[in-house]
Order: C-alpha cells, then structure tokens, then sequence
C-alpha cells in the first residue's frame, strides 16, 4: 500500500514536472529573446550572449506602446461587463420564463457562434458604413463601434455558459423573491447574480479572451488613436512587412509586458473560473 | 459727382467687405488622410506631423487628420470599396494601383495634378499610374526602386571589381563568394515574401522577352516558354549553382535584409530600398559597405541582351497617394490635390528623405546636395531607368497566386523533394487559377 | 406546473441582446450568403448588392476538386479538420491528466493551478509570433535544443512542407491546452467524494474508479468542451495567419486563410463568402452535438 502510494505520488509528480516545462519552456525562451541583442538572435544563441534590458525601455518608444496597451484594457473590460450584462438578461428570460418560439430563439442565438470571423467582417463593416451616412456621424475608427463589434460576437457564448450556470439555481429562490416583492431587475442582481457569480466569471473570460485576442476586426475598425495592442504590436513587425528590419527582441519585450495584464486577470479570476465552471456552467 | 463716386468707393468697399467677409467665412475644408506606416514608427508620425503642420500653415481653411495602417492594406481597401466609406486620401503601394483603378472608387487626375503636379516629377516614377489606357489616378510619392544589394567589403575581399551586370556574372560572382561551411552565400533570395518571387520572376522573363500576362490582361503566361526560363534560373540559384542558404526558402523580405547586414550574405537581388534607415544607422554594418547597383540585366548564358529587347534593371515600385471617390465633395477633392502637390513639393520630399530614407519623386529634390553622394545617384539612375509592371486589372492577383505557388516549389526544393517537371506542374496550375480568376473580371 | 411560466415575460430583457445577435450574426448570414451567389470580385464591390448572379456557380466551383477554387478548397479544408482533431486529440489528454494531478493534494497545488493558464492568457498573436521564431531552421530554439539532446541535425525546417502543420499544431496546442485542462478540472471537482469513497469499499482498484465514476461523470463537460473547441478551432484565422501570413505552405493553409486569401487577398468575394457558407455547413455538426448534450430550451 505504501509503495503503491509512493509510485502514484511520484507518477503525479513527474506529470506536474513535465507540464511545467511544458509550459515555462517557450515562455523562458521569449524572455530570453526580449533581453537578446539583435546579433545573439541571428545567430540563434539560446542565451542572450548579454542581457540588454534596455529593450524594455526602448521598446516603449519604438512604438505607442502604453496606448496601445491602455486601449485594449479599456475595450476588452468594457465589453467584457457589456456582454455580461447584456447576455446575463438575455440568459435570464430564456432559463426562466416559458414563451412561444424560446427554444427556436435559444437554438438561433447558439448557432450565431458558427460564423467564422473573416465571414462576419465584411458585413458589419457594411452595417457600420450604412449606420454613419444615415446619421452623418464617424463610426468607424471608434471605441462603442469596436466594444459593440466583440459584445455583439460574445453575446452567443456568454448566453450559452450562463443559461447554464443560473439553470443550477434552484427556481424556489425566485418564488421567495417574488413574494417579498421583488421585481424581475432586484431578482436578477440582488438574488441570481451574487449566487451565478462564478459562472459570470467565466463567461467573462471567455469575452474578455475574445477581445483582448482580436486581430481581425480591430485591424480595419480602429484608428490610430484607438489602435490596440494586436495591431500595435505589429507595427514592430510592420517594420518587417514593409522589408525593415523586424525588432524581435523589442517586440517580445513590449509583448512580455502587454501580456501581463491578462495574466493578473486570470490569477484573480483563477479561483472564481474553476468553482464557476463547477457550479453550473459545464454540469448542465 | 463727387456724391456719385463716394457713394461708389462706399459701395465698392462694402462690396469688398462683403466679399471679404465671404471668403472668410467659407466652411474650412476637413481632409482626411491615410498613409502607410514606414519604419521606424515614430520617424513617420513625426515626419507626418511637420508636413501637415506645414500644410496648414500654408492653407489655412484646410484642416487635415491623419491616420496610418500598417501590415496588408488589401482589407483595408476591400472595405473601403464596398461601403463607400474611407479617407480622402489613402496612401498605397504601386502594386495596388491598376487593381484600385479597376475599382472605379479612385478619382482620376484632376487637371491641376496634370499641370502643377505631374511635371515636377520623375518620368518614370509616374507610370504606375492606373490602367492601361485609362485615365490615371496614382500620383507617386515616394519611389522604391529594386535594385541589387551588394556588400562591398565581401567583394573586396573576393577580389570582385564591380557589381555584376549580366546573371552569368551574377552567378560567378556568388560562386566565389560562396562560403557554405561558413554559412556564406553569395546571393540571397525571399520566396516566402509575398511580392518578391512576382518582382524577381517579371524582371528576368522581362529580360527574356517574355511577358507574365498578355497585353490585354486575360490571360496569365507563366507556362510560356520565357517565364518557364525566367523561373527556372530563379529556382536554379538553390538548385542547381548553390549560391542561396537553403535556410532562405522560410525567410520573408525582412529576414532577408537582416541576413544581408549580418554578412551571411554578399548579394540580394531585386531588394528593396525601404530598408536605408536601418542599415544606415545599424552600427555593425556600417553604411560604405552598402553597395547599390543596377541589376544584373544579360540572361543568364549570354554576354549580350536579347536582340530587341530594352535594358531593363528595374521595375516602377514605391508608394502613390490616391483620391477615394465615394467620401470626397468637390471642395475636398480640390484640397487633396493641394495636399499631394504639397507632399511631392521639393522641400517636403527631401525631409521625407531625411527622416526615413524613401527615395524622393520630385526632380527638384535632387539638387539637394545631400543626395549627391554615389549611392543616391545610382538609385536615382535606377528609378529613371525602371518600367512599369503591367497596368492591367488583374495585376494584384498574379503576386497572390503565383507567390504562394512558387514559395512552395522553393520549400521542396529545399527539402529534397523537388522533381524535374514540378516546376511547369505548378506554373500550369497558375496559369489556370489566376485565368479562372481573371475569367471574373472581363467585364 | 412551475409559477414562473405564468409571470409576464420581461420583453424588455431580451431586446438588447436579440437586437445585438440580429446586428452581429444574422446580418452577417444573410450579406455572406447573397455575396455567395454572386461574381463579386472588386470591380462590382462597389455595387455588390448589383453584382452578377451566378446561382450556385461559386459552390460548384468549391465542390469541383479539379477545377481552381476546388484545387484549392478541399486541400485546406482537410488542413482545417486536422488542425482542428490534433487540438482536441492532443489537447483533451493533455487537460485531463494535468487536471487530475490538480485534482489532488499536493505541494505547491495553488502556484501550479495558476501556471498552468497561463499559456492560455498569453495572446495567440504574440505566443504565435514566438513560435515562428523558435522554428526556424538552425537559428530558432527548437532546432537548437534538439541539436543539443541530439534529437536532430539542427538543419529541420519546421516553417515550409508538411513539418509546418506539425509546428501549427504545437503551437496551437500549446497555447490553447489550457481550455480543456480548465473545463475538466471543474468537472472533476464537481464529482461527489462520496462516489470515490463508496468505490474504493467495493474494492476498485485505481482504474475501476476512472473507468465507472470519473469518466462517466465527467463525460458530458467533457463532450461540451470538445464541440467548443472544434467550432473555435476550426474557425482559427488568427494562428495560421500569424505564423504564415499570406504566403502559407499549402500544407498548415487552413481553411479560415484560404477565405481570407480568396476574399480579400485575391479580391474574390463571391467565391470566399461560397467556402464561408459551406464552412458554417460544417461547424452546424459540433453545433448539433451541443444542443443534444445540453439539451437546449427544454
């Protein structure tokens, strides 16, 4: 018995050691290019031959970085709560309430998430253009028209993991509401949302993960004053496409600090996203 | 009658007041502009802000915004097209120019860019200019001839003279500064670039007397016996003289000009020149061992060129503004070619040159004497000498097929896979995709 | 019968949310599917509710294995589907062994529970740039350490021929491992520790308990994950473009690239929004599998 505890404690060991490199091995390796010299990358040194901090200060001013940076956190959060919201009411009727065509309705908003991106660009470009000479105002290029393109395409998504996640409320919470007079807005925010809290979080990931990753929508729908990071990040590479010389160490630098807000998303969403996707979301 | 003329003077002033004050209150006209982003990408923000700066100072009614892009402005375009909507004015590359005109979403040279613009530049950097007897659209503003890199000390040490001017040469030349063990080669090539099989591929059939296209621009020939040889010799360089890394096949335009700067590489044919600033202030490669030439013009096997065939060592490549129909009334229309005409003026097309090293289009820049060194006299020799690429509707699509196509020729070929008869197999298959293609656009 | 079927159904909820659906999804059907029927190519783009009408014409093309489009259809939807079974095939084994070791007690658990995210917050565009450099041939990490653990000749080109799908798929893998180790770690802690206790006094041994408590306790979660998962994959744009940009080898050109290459590379709209539509066609079949497993609007 010990011995076979022994081995298991070791087999699982060895698992969490091979993950571990698994996953830390590429990351060592771009923080070892973002402090690489230009030659020691040609050259494919696995070190850098020095270390050249600098490129973290440079590759502030090579390009917009902070900009860039500040304007994917404000697009992706405020989205993110957009799509929350929006999805969390939408879940709210759909779980709830029983009405003519709800299930078409249900299956309809499910089968929007099909679309592959490239095929939806076109189109809300379209919408937008139709949009701004309707009403003789600049859309495009602007924060709500980017924030709407990724609420609207997150919408599916988030509906499905909170239908979900508010299906395991037991329905006798509602009634209790309900006769101390709550209307349907008090239930939603002040019952459900503080119990489907976890699986809010993960339908907020998985939002947040859409926007903050887009390369797509925000390469012709933002300007340079609302560019994000994914085109931002470009403009290093940029350098390449129009035959310059690619800045691989600055941009895995500006890259290895860009990406740390997401991390800090996820380590404070960590705990929420593995009870969410336990309460409810995936336990249909 | 004194009466009569006070009363006069009195109308005429008031009439002059009238018309003061009109011409003053005139809406001020918003011009939006696009233009390409250049490297690095705070020189041209910079460099964007004085012009504009200047401009406004210039016209005052005039109130201009600009924005970049960077990477493929393809999207950029297609959805520009389809709703109408964009900029006044979009910066783009000649590559894009016959395609935008096809469009019919460009407006074409307006009088004043006929008169006041056009003349003050170099000939030949204006011939990308739309479709082929149609009316022009593109005004160029900067001009990137490709020419043949060379490292003049690597020559030195081979003991090379000059620069090669027949592909016989060329290959000699590369076989000798050829360092396989060291990981040198003499020549350097991108097949996983996206233009640069196209630009290398129409230059050599073009000095076979071949064409990529007929003149009509319905029918693709890159089986015809001319392009077969031009792509050939191109493909030979690995295969057969073993003048190119092996390791080029992955490499875009950008890995290419890096290994170029590191030395691991003595020639790059059919290079680009966007890449000046940064060799120029790269410490390692220090700016006298960057040699500039024509290139190589004799195909390769011959001493001379092909009876009736002109020299032809470059193609007309660079960035032209253009004029996007669908947003831009009358006054904005007429503010834009005030814009394009600042832009290619002299003083702002030798600052543009000063800031990033683009290659100016206004003859008058050249007086500057700056630009009076070797090295820009033989890209500005370059650029008078370049032909345009077809004007033909079709001709952004060649690059997409043909590019990917040849980029995956080039990667077996690498791998040892390659098989004699692959070759025009591909080419074929060009053929008939891009006509499949082009099938769509006889209208 | 339940009292809130009786409650007056809060229209006003739902506007939002349909209204934005309708926007972001329908219209986009609905463009896409028009465009598909017709020659639209950037002359009539203009116009393109006045382009040609040529039917079907744009599908049969696709269909057609010979013909131009079909040459070149089939090949990267099969890349597509490939892609797509190696993230889950790859992906799924991956989420779960690393999920059960998290599942356990053990030292350091919160710190490794944490790590093992973090492929997943890192943005595909910047770990999918990293990876391109890593395999590049002699200078890249890959080459590298494999030349050093003698693995190989540190002459392996990683980015051209069919070694690209390969560095598609660690790449993508990589990166997106995370989702089904994060889904399944959920499902495991949901699994009642009554249900191991009452196992182990039958006397299982340890794969008795996963063959008839874990996996099938588990299995919907686990079915759910994999329709997501195929239908995110399947439709990846950003990786492939990314690594490859516009001149990928034929062999990691995967579907979703091959619509972007068609349509707006190569400015045949009518022919990219036909293989749009037919790709929709085959993500309904994931879609279908969901709906069952979550038995949607009962």
């Amino acid at each position: 018995m010990i011995v076979r505890n022994l081995a298991q404690k070791f087999f699982w060991g060895a698992v969490v050691g091979v993950f571990t490199v698994i996953v830390l091995s590429p990351i060592v390796e771009m923080v070892f290019i973002s402090l690489s010299p230009m030659s020691s990358i040609d050259s494919g040194a696995l070190m850098p031959v020095h270390w050249m901090w600098s490129n973290y200060v440079d590759a502030w001013s090579t390009v917009n970085l902070l900009a860039y940076l500040l304007h994917s956190i404000l697009v992706s959060v405020v989205s993110t709560f957009f799509t929350v919201a929006i999805a969390l009411a939408l879940s709210f009727v759909l779980e709830r309430f029983y009405f003519r065509f709800r299930s078409a309705l249900a299956k309809m908003i499910l089968f929007s998430q099909m679309i592959p991106g490239i095929a939806l660009l076109l189109p809300i470009y379209l919408l937008y253009s139709t949009l701004q000479n309707a009403t003789h105002t600049s859309i495009i290029g602007t924060f709500p028209a980017l924030i709407s393109v990724y609420v609207g395409i997150s919408i599916p998504l988030a509906t499905w993991l909170l239908i979900g996640a508010l299906s395991g409320i037991p329905k006798e919470l509602d009634e209790a509401a309900y006769m101390d007079g709550a209307n349907n807005m008090t239930l939603l925010v002040k019952v459900l949302v503080p119990i489907a809290l976890p699986g809010i979080a993960v339908a907020a990931i998985f939002s947040f993960l859409g926007s903050w990753n887009d390369l797509l929508f925000s390469s012709v729908m933002t300007d340079n004053a609302t560019r994000t990071l994914a085109i931002g990040l470009e403009e290093y590479v940029g350098a390449g496409n129009g035959g310059g010389v690619l800045l691989w160490n600055q941009l895995m630098a500006g890259a290895v600090m860009s990406s740390i807000p997401a991390v800090l998303f996820f380590l404070a969403a960590q705990r929420l996203i593995v009870q969410g996707l336990s309460a409810g979301a995936v336990r249909q | 009658m004194k009466t009569m003329g006070g009363v006069l003077a009195v109308l005429g002033a008031g009439a002059l007041l009238v018309s003061g004050w009109r011409s003053a209150a005139q809406p001020p006209v918003s011009l939006s502009v696009k233009m390409e982003l250049g490297t690095p990408p705070s020189t041209t923000m910079r460099f964007l802000h004085q012009v504009v700066a200047g401009f406004e100072r210039k016209y005052p009614n005039i109130k201009v915004s600009i924005s970049t892009y960077t990477g493929s402005p393809a999207t950029l375009v297609d959805t520009m097209v389809a709703s109408h909507q964009g900029p006044n004015i979009l910066e783009i590359g000649t590559t894009f120019i016959p395609t935008l005109a096809y469009s019919q979403a460009f407006v074409p040279w307006t009088p004043a860019m006929q008169k006041q613009v056009v003349p003050q530049l170099i000939p030949a950097a204006t011939q990308m200019d739309g479709l082929a007897g149609q009316r022009p659209i593109g005004i160029p503003d900067s001009a990137s001839p490709f020419v043949l890199w060379y490292n003049k000390a690597m020559f030195k040490q081979a003991h090379i003279g000059a620069p090669p001017t027949t592909w016989s040469q060329f290959v000699a030349d590369a076989k000798k500064l050829t360092n396989a063990k060291k990981g040198v080669y003499g020549a350097g090539i991108a097949p996983g670039d996206p233009f640069y099989s196209m630009h290398t591929t129409w230059l050599l059939s073009r000095q076979l007397g071949g064409q990529v296209i007929n003149a009509k621009g319905s029918q693709a020939l890159f089986a015809s016996p001319q392009v077969y040889k031009a792509a050939k010799f191109y493909l030979d360089l690995l295969t057969q003289y073993h003048v190119v890394n092996k390791a080029d096949v992955q490499f875009a335009e950008s890995d290419l000009i890096n290994a170029f700067m590191q030395g691991k590489v003595a020639m790059v044919p059919v290079g680009g020149i966007y890449d000046l600033t940064q060799l120029k202030t790269d410490p390692k490669f220090v700016v006298h061992n960057l040699g500039v030439a024509p290139n190589p013009w004799v195909p390769y096997g011959r001493t001379k060129g092909l009876p009736g065939v002109p020299r032809i060592e470059s193609f007309v490549s660079g960035q032209e503004q253009v004029i996007f129909k669908y947003s831009s009334s009358p006054a904005q229309v007429a503010a834009a070619t005030k814009w394009i005409q600042y832009y290619t003026s002299a003083p702002t097309q030798v600052l543009m040159w000063k800031e990033y090293g683009d290659l100016p289009v206004n003859k008058g820049s050249f007086r500057n004497r700056a630009l009076q060194t070797p090295l820009w006299k033989s890209f500005l020799y370059i650029e008078q000498h370049s032909l345009p690429t077809p004007k033909v509707p079709g001709w952004l699509q060649l690059p997409t097929v043909y590019d990917k196509a040849m980029g995956n020729v080039f990667d077996q070929a690498a791998l040892g896979k390659y098989a004699k008869g692959d070759l025009m197999k591909t080419l074929t298959s060009v053929d008939s995709q891009i006509n499949a293609t082009l099938a769509g656009m006889q209208n | 019968m339940r009292q809130s079927s009786v409650r007056r159904v809060p229209w006003g909820f739902l506007v939002p949310g349909v209204l934005l659906v309708a926007a972001y999804a329908l219209w986009p059907i609905i463009v896409t599917i028009y465009m598909s029927l017709e020659n639209l190519n950037i002359f009539f783009l203009a116009n393109w509710l006045h382009a040609p009408f040529v039917g079907v014409g744009n599908y049969v093309a696709a269909f057609e294995p010979n013909s131009p489009v079909g040459s070149v259809f089939w090949p990267t939807l099969e890349n597509a589907l490939v892609f797509s079974a190696c993230a889950i095939g790859i992906g799924l084994p991956m989420g779960f062994l690393a999920a059960s070791a998290m599942n356990r007690n053990m030292v350091g658990r919160a710190f490794f529970r944490v790590l093992f995210i973090v492929p997943y917050a890192i943005p595909v565009f910047v770990s999918g740039l990293a990876w391109r450099l890593m395999f590049m041939q002699q200078t890249g990490a890959v080459d590298r350490v494999m030349a050093l653990l003698h693995l190989g000749n540190g002459q392996t080109f990683w980015l051209i021929g069919s070694n690209s799908m390969v560095a598609l798929i660690i790449a993508n893998v990589w990166s997106s491992w995370p989702f089904f180790y994060l889904f399944i770690l959920a499902a495991l802690q949901s699994v009642p520790g009554e249900l191991y206790e009452a196992g182990r006094l039958d006397g299982a041994a340890a794969w008795g308990l996963l063959r008839y408590i874990t996996l099938p306790q588990i299995a919907k979660p686990v079915l759910i994950s994999v329709s997501l998962s195929f239908i995110y994959h399947f439709n990846n744009f950003s990786l492939p473009f990314v690594m490859f940009g516009t001149t990928p080898p034929n062999q990691a050109n995967t579907l979703p690239l091959n619509i972007y290459l068609f349509g707006f590379s190569n400015m045949q709209f009518g022919a990219g929004a036909a293989m749009a539509v037919i790709s929709m066609a085959i993500v309904l079949i994931p879609m279908i599998l969901y709906i069952r497993t979550v038995r949607v609007g009962n």
